[in-house]
């Protein structure tokens, strides 16, 4: 029998955690050295009838553990793998992971708690590293989405300048020619109603430019969806692009399957659905200019289950190798410089918010980009 | 010679509130809205001066200065544009006079245009 206890205790005080055990008024029974090293005393056997407010602990600690044992005794069921905090001697605090099991006796009443618990401090200031890595990338990533944000806005911006700048030298041609024929009197009430007519077109034309500028460079909240005129959302992103498609010789063609899809309306939001468009819009330009057949398609159409916006180019199309990564964040076939391949990861974000989503359609012989948003969010005007 | 201008661009008003602008002081222009059609002219007609837009669909404003220098040898050209990619000194290289950007400077251009033809 004595050798047996020697033994156990041989074990216990070999075992790599700290272990104890209490009655049931939570003084202390009996522990092993390395708890009995760890409340502040030399030996186990100092501790016993000991409570927790006799140890090195706080009294808030102190309180917290025998919290914890009337609980387990009260209930009568073991709390495993509870994460506690533990003053050491040295005044710093660890982080402790216990378990707590009621004790019985013969006939099954509760006379005490055993609790076993080992220092995870280590482990726990490792996951609060990995935490405050995870954190750092995120933000990182935030931040490069944010400058790609920027980038295509300027992209956009040098665009606009070319959209803006043909119009406002007609309205300068009109009124200096204008200006000039009143000054030599050589002017005819025919060729001043002409020319100011010709002006204010022209100041609608840029009007018109300007207002789906504001539309798409809106700042609002990502998930902020609204039902849009679908013909509205195709007109502010074909007349951003147009001057710029034409200067470089490639024919822009939207194709409304259905005609009362004209007059309707999609829920969505129409400044990220925009981005998105425009972003590939922009991939197709750069993709057709390399071939000599320079054009570009925007399909729009519905089904029973869906509402489709498919962008179409004649470009030579994306290798098999690439399809598999052209949604991966910073992958890109441009030029360095020229794309940072975020847009379509962002652009597959961004649409997702809105419940859509964007792939590469494999079925198309030629490049076809499909967004596809489900039924639900497409209010379809009456068929006339 | 004649003291006529070729306006080039793409955007038909463009060219008529140039063309416009120009018979304010007498002086005559036709225009072409493409490379082919300012080549076309140029074949027909005799310029003292060409005004074209750098960017336009199909050969661009650069294609048809190299076009003119193999055709019709020293043939005075200014260049305009909306956003150039190409500078002053690059155009000048190719004997260009001037480039403009968009929207002009009408005054400057026009006093620019009559030096150019009284000479």
């Amino acid at each position: 029998m004595k050798e047996n206890n020697l033994v156990l205790e041989e074990i216990i005080d070999n075992i790599p955690y700290f272990v104890f055990w209490k009655d049931v008024n939570s003084n202390y029974l009996g522990c092993n050295k390395k708890f009995a090293e760890s409340a502040g005393f030399s030996s186990p056997k100092d501790l016993v009838g000991k409570n927790d407010y006799d140890s090195c602990w706080t009294k808030e600690e102190a309180d917290f553990f025998r919290e914890i044992d009337k609980k387990v005794m009260r209930e009568n069921r073991p709390m495993l793998n509870i994460e506690e905090p533990q003053q050491q001697l040295d005044g710093s605090t660890s982080t402790l992971l216990t378990s707590k099991v009621p004790l019985h006796d013969k006939e099954g009443n509760v006379i005490g708690i055993l609790g076993i618990y080992t220092d995870i401090t280590e482990r726990k200031n490792l996951e609060l590293d990995r935490e405050r890595a995870l954190k750092e990338i995120k933000d990182l990533q935030e931040q490069i989405i944010h400058t790609e944000k920027m980038r295509s806005l300027g992209e956009m911006a040098g665009g606009i300048a070319h959209e803006i700048n043909n119009p406002l030298t007609i309205i300068k041609g009109y009124s200096s020619a204008l200006t000039k024929l009143v000054e030599k009197d050589k002017h005819t009430k025919e060729n001043l109603l002409d020319g100011l007519a010709k002006i204010n077109e022209t100041v609608e034309r840029i009007g018109s430019i300007v207002k789906s500028l504001k539309t798409i460079s809106h700042q609002e909240r990502e998930d902020n969806l609204n039902y849009v005129d679908i013909t509205k959302i195709i007109e502010d992103i074909t007349s951003l692009s147009v001057e710029k498609f034409k200067a470089n010789n490639i024919s822009l063609k939207v194709e409304f399957k259905a005609p009362e899809l004209k007059e309707s309306q999609l829920l969505c939001n129409q400044v990220t659905l925009s981005q998105c468009l425009l972003n590939l819009l922009n991939n197709a330009r750069d993709e057709v200019m390399k071939v000599h057949l320079r054009w570009i398609k925007i399909i729009v159409d519905y089904n029973d289950d869906s509402f489709t916006l498919q962008v179409i180019d004649s470009g030579s199309g994306i290798t098999e190798e690439n399809k598999s990564k052209i949604f991966q964040p910073f992958f890109t076939t441009k030029e360095v410089g020229k794309g940072t391949g975020i847009g379509l990861s962002l652009s597959k974000k961004l649409l997702e918010q809105q419940g859509a989503k964007i792939e590469l359609c494999e079925l198309s012989e030629n490049t076809c980009f499909k967004i596809d948003f489900p039924r639900s969010s497409l209010q379809l005007a009456e068929k006339e | 010679m004649s003291n006529k201008v070729l306006i080039v661009d793409d955007e038909e008003e463009i060219c008529r509130s140039m063309q416009l602008l120009l018979s304010a002081f007498d002086i005559e222009a036709d225009y072409a809205f493409n490379h082919d059609e300012a080549i076309k002219q140029l074949s027909a007609n005799s310029y003292k001066l060409v005004l074209s837009d750098i960017k336009m669909p199909g050969k661009d404003g650069i294609e048809l200065v190299k076009s003119i220098r193999k055709q019709f040898g020293d043939q005075k050209v200014i260049l305009m544009s909306g956003f150039s990619e190409y500078t002053l000194e690059e155009v000048k290289e190719m004997g260009v006079l001037d480039l403009y950007s968009k929207p002009l400077d009408m005054d400057s251009v026009l006093s620019n245009i009559q030096s150019i033809l009284s000479h």
